[in-house]
């Protein structure tokens, strides 16, 4: 067999190494689609898991009341009677550095010493640093910071760090510099840690915390957890720690469907292959003749060409695995700034290549490699010893049909329609992916019928405006429908995600842009944190900020905010708590009625607004009532603090600000029920006549460095806004380039063996008369043939796939309802994209074919 | 029409030169109908490429149409081809996908001719040689006799003054080569053309004005 792979094989692929090269790159970008998604996903898994693991060390289970609802440091006693077990209380905040600006924010953790060393391993190294309670009850303003922070900001123990705190700014002493290991290496050591009580006090958390983490005392304890559990009641969760985010998962789960992509780039691998080894057969058809009269049996005639494509696909797919690592790793920055702006604490620096992705990739895009070759190592089995004795001549001309590929192309079709229109709550969101991908398989299966139409109906004009040269690249559409047509969906295919993609980003950017302006009424917003940090960080601003700025002469109306991320029925919703006098007040002098802002209510909009004002109501995102089910007129029940909470849902706001729904209620309903009197927004109206820069002016210097708060106009926050969604979809990017560029090869690849096939007929052509620029011109134009088609139906699709799977599968991710938007910067595009690639492809092929040596061509040795 | 001098074709197969033709002095007159023998491996087809311009000497000199070859670009050789020569094959070579109407006008279509003119006398020369009525057919719908009928058509089509035919019989039974040799002649005499038909048919030979033979690349008879 290796003789007979060396002798049929090797030697055909080295004299036709273009179409080899171009066969491999095509696995390989299939494979790297695939593989660069799973390593984005695994990295970004891996960060957060890395980052979760320093956090909570070596701590066995978790109390929490469910996200967002934080939990009594009086549980802290109730574990103190227990045995078995230390319990290290947690509370996680952030606060800006006024002395320190360039350093952003600190990442702080109120902590008890005690526990601490057991627990998370602080190492202050060979300083001799005294953890003891009672240090730092003798200074409670101690606070333990992170090495890397120290050397970058010149600090050391004794040295002074200014916190700003929603309390003020708080001057504290750094008691100790901890090694850069476990917690303290997160973050770049922009992490610090206190005692909790100091904490609670500096951030207005009252009594509450995060979390306790719990540590068992006596070996492994799995009765711990329910004894916990009993002794704290139900309204607790005692679970075992482990690296799980409802936002991470989410995330992933929106990346995850990207692998539709991979899966149409591998389909138009299996394509190429499959034409370069059935043109492959052809070219040997002779030598296999020979090696079939001379004793081949048709068993290894049928091995060594499935072992040809196999050699192709695992060549294609290392170099896939290789190039979807580089792409991932390229992608990265993207993805991290991605992550962090929904993320706390993940930092995304080192780019893991699952292993299980990688050799599943390389199986597949090996197997894909020998399904396509299968078909043509068969046709290679049964040639005829008697071909090595029968004359080169032109093919006999019998044009095929492929009536019954398109009947089950059009069957496929419409049940991958309907697979693909049905509601999200019938179909899961997997099925429907496949329902997306058999769509493109169904239309794969109709084009060569099309093809033939549709050349047929082109012959006539393109006889008329190009003479033979046009009928000539008609026909040579027309006689390889199955290779055309499957060149022009594959490219197509690859233009359709573009169209797809921006049809669904522009819808989004469209609906987005319009709720930023009208749902950020005001002028100026001071906020905790630096927009480039997390954006919804726990950071906060105290209670009395409005009252400061609102009693500046510049301030006409100003407002707070609160949000934090809440634990609802197994999802990480947001809540929103406003001051909606305020924010109705601004919505007004900006000349807008709520009715106008995609806000719905089922009865009078003023009655529903004064529920919300008094406290008895909540309203939802959009959204959040499209995910979850629950439209206006339903009630609600949400976790706090003092109990769970029911209360109707009177409107419905068009929002975007969390992917997974907003729940919006008023802020002295928040307070009252979440005992946090804490603001995340202070949002401000300018009295009239007062300029931009002149109220940012006051209202900075009424605030000072006080609060450690940034000023952002209304502008500045819709722009970024608009920024955070274009950074979100920079993966999709990067892998609509790479699907093109695999379109772009299959033409290329298409062309080169329309070339090769006709080589006989070209070398006729040219004894004829025809010239090589005219022989180049047929080339060109059954290039720009393929290619336009292709064009045409890579808008078709990607509008249809932009309307129902699109819009189908963002609905089932986000909940947001998406209207159709007709991206015409995409389809112009997408027209001058095929005809420049149509040109571009075209070039070597015409100069293959200009090129061509008559004689040899027509068959004279 | 047609003069060769001392024209030498070299190859190189395998690292080796190979001599496919050696020293040839030939001249072929206005209207004449020359008839090239010799074996396999000759000359005969080397000699046919030389005076179609599809291949150059290596040396020597071939005039064709009163000017040498070698002096002439690709492009002018090309439209040479087209316009003042026309070539028949053993192997036919008719376009597939074609009808037989187009094959026979595509030598007018690749100078330009629009369509309907080209068609014009494409059908006359397809009723001339039969064929009318398989204007709109395909090659493959065609016995093997029909489709030399329409290479010769196609041939003749542009009205060339000079006609290559590369063994037009040799796939074709002895008396349907006789009716396509008759055919040949007929037309390119009604025209005036000169033809150079290489074959190994000593009987197809004898129809010809002269015959030459060739051996290894040189000339033996000139009869």
């Amino acid at each position: 067999m290796g003789a007979l792979l060396r002798f049929l094989c090797a030697r055909h692929a080295g004299k036709h190494r273009l179409r080899t090269v171009l066969c491999i790159l095509t696995i390989a970008l299939g494979v790297a689609l695939y593989v660069s998604m799973e390593t984005a996903q695994a990295s970004t898994l891996h960060a957060f898991e890395q980052a979760h693991k320093k956090l909570t060390g070596k701590a066995e289970w978790t109390i929490t009341r469910g996200r967002g609802l934080g939990v009594e440091d009086e549980v802290l006693e109730i574990l103190e009677d227990m045995s078995g077990l230390r319990a290290a209380p947690v509370l996680e905040q952030s606060a800006a550095l006024p002395d320190l600006p360039e350093e952003g924010r600190l990442f702080v953790m109120g902590v008890d010493f005690r526990a601490e060393a057991k627990l998370r391993g602080l190492d202050a190294g060979t300083q001799s640093v005294d953890f003891h309670p009672l240090t730092f009850l003798a200074a409670p303003d101690s606070i333990v910071i992170a090495a890397a922070f120290a050397r970058r900001c010149g600090l050391r123990a004794g040295s002074s760090l200014r916190l700003a705190t929603p309390t003020g700014v708080r001057a504290l002493r750094v008691a100790a510099v901890l090694e850069d290991r476990g917690a303290a290496s997160l973050l770049g050591g922009r992490i610090a840690f206190l005692r909790y009580e100091r904490a609670q006090e500096m951030f207005a958390r009252g009594r509450r915390l995060d979390r306790i983490d719990v540590i068992s005392t006596s070996g492994d304890d799995p009765s711990l957890g329910s004894r916990i559990q009993s002794q704290l009641g139900a309204g607790y969760s005692v679970e075992r720690v482990k690296p799980t985010n409802k936002t991470l998962h989410n995330l992933i789960n929106n990346m995850r469907s990207l692998v539709v992509l991979s899966v149409i780039g591998l389909m138009v691998g299996l394509f190429i292959v499959y034409l370069s080894v059935s043109i492959g057969v052809v070219e040997r058809a002779r030598t296999v003749g020979i090696l079939r009269a001379v004793g081949a049996t048709r068993r290894q005639i049928l091995t060594v060409f499935l072992l040809e494509a196999a050699i192709l696909g695992a060549a294609g797919s290392a170099l896939g695995v290789a190039l979807g690592y580089a792409l991932a790793h390229a992608t990265l920055s993207a993805v991290s700034k991605t992550m962090n702006l929904l993320l706390s604490l993940v930092e995304l620096e080192e780019v893991i290549l699952p292993g299980e992705a990688a050799v599943g990739a390389f199986i597949a895009g090996t197997a894909t490699a020998i399904l396509a070759g299968f078909l043509p190592a068969r046709r290679a089995a049964t040639i005829s010893p008697l071909s090595a004795l029968r004359p080169a001549m032109l093919g006999a001309g019998s044009l095929p049909s492929y009536g019954r590929a398109a009947a089950a192309g059009l069957a496929l079709f419409i049940t991958a329609f309907v697979l693909v229109v049905l509601p999200p709550s019938l179909v899961p969101a997997r099925v429907s992916l496949g329902g997306t991908a058999a769509l493109f398989l169904g239309v794969a299966l109709m084009m060569p019928q099309v093809t033939i139409l549709a050349s047929r109906a082109l012959r006539a004009p393109l006889r008329a405006a190009f003479s033979a040269r046009g009928f000539l690249a008609a026909d040579n559409v027309l006689r390889y429908p199955q290779r055309s047509s499957l060149t022009a969906v594959a490219f197509g295919g690859a233009l359709a995600v573009l169209v797809t993609s921006t049809a669904v980003i522009g819808a989004l950017q469209k609906q987005t842009d319009v709720w930023l302006r009208r749902s950020l009424p005001f002028d100026l917003s001071v906020q905790p944190a630096q927009l480039s940090s997390t954006v919804y960080s726990n950071a906060a601003l105290p209670e009395a900020l409005p009252a400061k700025i609102a009693a500046l002469p510049e301030t006409q109306v100003v407002y707070g905010v609160k949000l934090q991320i809440q634990e609802w029925r197994d999802h990480d919703v947001m809540l929103l708590a406003l001051d909606w006098e305020g924010y109705e007040a601004t919505v007004r002098h900006r000349g807008f009625e709520l009715g106008e802002m995609g806000v719905r209510s089922e009865g009078a909009m003023g009655e529903a607004m004064a529920a919300l004002r008094r406290g008895e109501a909540f309203a939802v995102s959009k959204n959040f009532a499209n995910l979850y089910g629950v439209p206006v007129g339903q009630s609600l029940t949400m976790k706090a603090p003092g109990g769970d909470v029911t209360m109707p849902v009177v409107l419905e706001i068009e929002d975007y600000s969390w992917p997974q729904g907003v729940v919006f209620l008023s802020l002295p309903r928040y307070r009252e029920l979440w005992a946090d009197r804490t603001l995340t927004y202070v949002d401000v109206l300018l009295r009239p006549g007062t300029e931009l820069p002149a109220g940012r002016r006051a209202i900075s210097s009424a605030l000072g460095d006080e609060y450690g708060s940034f000023l952002y106009s209304g502008d500045e926050i819709r722009e970024y806004g608009q920024a955070m969604v274009d950074q979100s979809f920079s993966m999709l990017h990067a892998q609509v380039i790479v699907a093109m560029a695999i379109g772009f090869l299959g033409i290329v690849n298409t062309l080169l063996i329309s070339v090769l096939q006709r080589t006989r007929e070209i070398g006729l052509l040219r004894v004829v008369g025809m010239t090589r620029g005219e022989l180049s011109q047929t080339v060109v134009l059954e290039s720009l043939f393929v290619a336009l088609v292709g064009g045409l139906f890579g808008i078709a699709a990607g509008l249809f796939a932009a309307e129902f799977s699109g819009a189908s599968h963002m609905m089932r991710l986000t909940g947001h309802e998406l209207p159709f938007h007709i991206p015409w910067g995409s389809i112009g595009f997408v027209g001058l994209a095929s005809v420049v690639l149509g040109l571009v492809a075209s070039v070597l092929p015409a100069r293959r074919a200009a090129g061509q040596n008559v004689l040899e061509a027509i068959g004279y040795e | 029409m047609i003069e060769l001098r001392d024209a030498r074709k070299v190859y190189e197969q395998g690292g080796r030169e190979v001599v496919a033709l050696d020293g040839v002095s030939l001249t072929v007159g206005d209207g004449e109908f020359l008839a090239v023998i010799g074996r396999s491996g000759s000359g005969k087809s080397t000699l046919l490429h030389l005076a179609g311009g599809v291949d150059l000497p290596s040396s020597g000199s071939v005039r064709v149409d009163g000017k040498l070859t070698s002096e002439r670009t690709d492009d002018e050789l090309t439209l040479l081809r087209r316009r003042r020569i026309g070539f028949v094959f053993q192997f036919f070579n008719l376009l597939p996908t074609l009808t037989v109407l187009e094959n026979v006008a595509m030598p007018l279509l690749l100078d330009g001719a629009r369509a309907s003119v080209a068609e014009k006398p494409a059908l006359a020369l397809l009723e001339r040689v039969g064929l009318g009525h398989r204007a709109q057919h395909r090659p493959a719908e065609l016995s093997g006799g029909e489709m030399q009928r329409t290479a010769i058509a196609r041939a003749l089509v542009m009205r060339p003054v000079i006609v290559l035919a590369d063994e037009p019989t040799g796939n074709l039974d002895s008396q349907t080569g006789m009716g396509v040799l008759k055919l040949l002649r007929e037309l390119t005499s009604e025209r005036r053309c000169t033809v150079v038909m290489v074959t190994h048919d000593r009987i197809a030979a004898a129809t010809a004005d002269r015959t030459v033979e060739l051996a290894d690349g040189r000339l033996l008879t000139n009869s």
